[in-house]
């Protein structure tokens, strides 16, 4: 499901319904002061669909499609013709894209292909998308791209810019890239994975990206170590401020370490953290939001959230109060 | 979680609770004085069925929730807006069919 709303209040949702025949999108437009009827905007298997809305209320929805990459655009009151962003021949990974439209209601997508980090504008006056061009190609076949992320800095003179970030891998390593041409502030938050067996290597992998904010960039990764032979896992959310400088990485949350000796590294391991996100404000303030597995058995998820604010972390502090029933589940999206 | 002004945020999450209160809570981060959030409300109905990821976009937020009470109904997809001047929830709204 996702949403974006502007200024002025106008809206777009988008969420993917899931029938015996096939999986399918739909997206409704609020202007406003009413809500459109539900659209559908494929009738084929349709998933994953992400939106983005302009300052003049134009909008955009992208979605995967049997391996594609559609989009639509939604302008002066109606919707246009699905237009085809990338094809399957380009090794599409269907959850591999991101959307962002500028304030005047150009809009850019971005997507990996394994191998390069690509982009597409939309041209909001022409009503045309330019070719495909190439953000990040690799330069060995041992090296990976994925889940791009794109948003847009209104803030950058003399006109909004778009940044990207991404993650680059290799046998190795991994590492979050960052291009764009004169962003200001963006901030960054991941999570870091080191002396990882591979079983546990999978499950570490960032599921989701964050809707686009003022000056803001994010991926979304955190640190899990693991620790053999004593089966020790610590947890710990990490935010950088300007990524581009030479900040060093900041702890935002509590290290959580545990030393369990019934701990399987086959399972999801606990306690533990989940992808942390970030939002940031025009003055540079940023919250950063993770969900933690709290206890030790029977455990409980929790909501923190940390405050950046003159030039600091404040402390992490948790919204959700702890359950007695040790039942409780949280989750959250940005 | 989406900023509101630059010196508000909201932060919308699901809560899932066998025997407590399951459904959307948010609560409203300030910036303004020291580093404080209120204390979290449900902003769902009353049984929430459903419970996913909700998304929020200045204000709006927007989750998945079933029609009615009975088992085997549609799950659609339910919204509300948060006015931060006057720190209140419109009524809740159905987006999807």
């Amino acid at each position: 499901m996702a949403v974006a709303r502007n200024e002025s209040g106008k809206a777009v949702v988008a969420y993917q319904r899931d029938f015996i025949e096939a999986d399918r999108v739909y997206v409704n437009y609020y202007n406003g002061q009413n809500w459109s009827v539900p659209f559908q905007v494929s009738e084929q298997n349709a998933t994953h669909p992400e939106v983005a809305i302009s300052d003049n209320g134009d909008a955009i929805v992208v979605w995967a499609e049997n391996g594609y990459i559609y989009a639509k655009i939604y302008k002066n009151g109606s919707w246009s013709q699905n237009y085809q962003i990338a094809g399957r021949y380009e090794g599409i990974d269907e959850e591999d894209f991101s959307v962002a439209m500028y304030p005047n209601g150009d809009a850019i997508v971005v997507w990996s292909t394994g191998s390069k980090i690509m982009k597409r504008i939309y041209n909001s006056a022409n009503k045309t998308w330019q070719d495909p061009a190439t953000i990040y190609s690799v330069t060995s076949e041992y090296e990976t791209v994925s889940y791009p992320f794109v948003a847009i800095d209104r803030t950058a003179s003399p006109s909004p810019i778009a940044d990207f970030v991404w993650q680059h891998a290799s046998i190795n390593f991994q590492e979050i890239l960052f291009s764009n041409d004169n962003s200001i502030n963006p901030i960054v938050v991941w999570k870091k994975d080191f002396d990882l067996p591979s079983q546990i290597f999978y499950y570490l992998k960032p599921t989701s990206f964050m809707i686009a904010c003022d000056v803001i960039i994010g991926i979304h990764y955190m640190e899990v170590k693991f620790d053999p032979p004593h089966y020790t896992i610590k947890t710990q959310a990490y935010a950088s401020i300007n990524p581009t400088g030479s900040t060093e990485p900041t702890a935002i949350s509590n290290l959580r370490t545990t030393t369990a000796s019934s701990f399987n590294p086959n399972n999801i391991p606990a306690p533990m953290v989940y992808p942390p996100l970030v939002t940031m404000n025009n003055e540079c303030n940023a919250i950063g939001v993770w969900q933690e597995v709290e206890g030790s058995g029977p455990w409980q998820d929790h909501v923190w959230l940390n405050v950046y604010k003159n030039d600091s972390w404040q402390g992490p502090k948790r919204i959700t109060e702890i359950d007695t029933n040790n039942d409780y589940l949280a989750s959250y999206d940005p | 979680m989406d900023f509101l002004t630059d010196k508000k945020a909201l932060l919308v999450y699901a809560r899932n609770s066998q025997s407590g209160n399951p459904g959307y809570f948010a609560t409203i981060a300030d910036f303004s004085q020291s580093f404080e959030f209120s204390a979290p409300q449900k902003i769902s109905r009353d049984p929430t069925l459903i419970l996913t990821e909700p998304a929020v976009s200045k204000g709006l937020t927007v989750w998945v929730d079933s029609k009615t009470t009975v088992s085997q109904t549609p799950d659609t997809v339910y919204g509300r807006f948060y006015d931060y001047l006057q720190d209140r929830w419109s009524d809740i709204v159905q987006i999807g069919d």
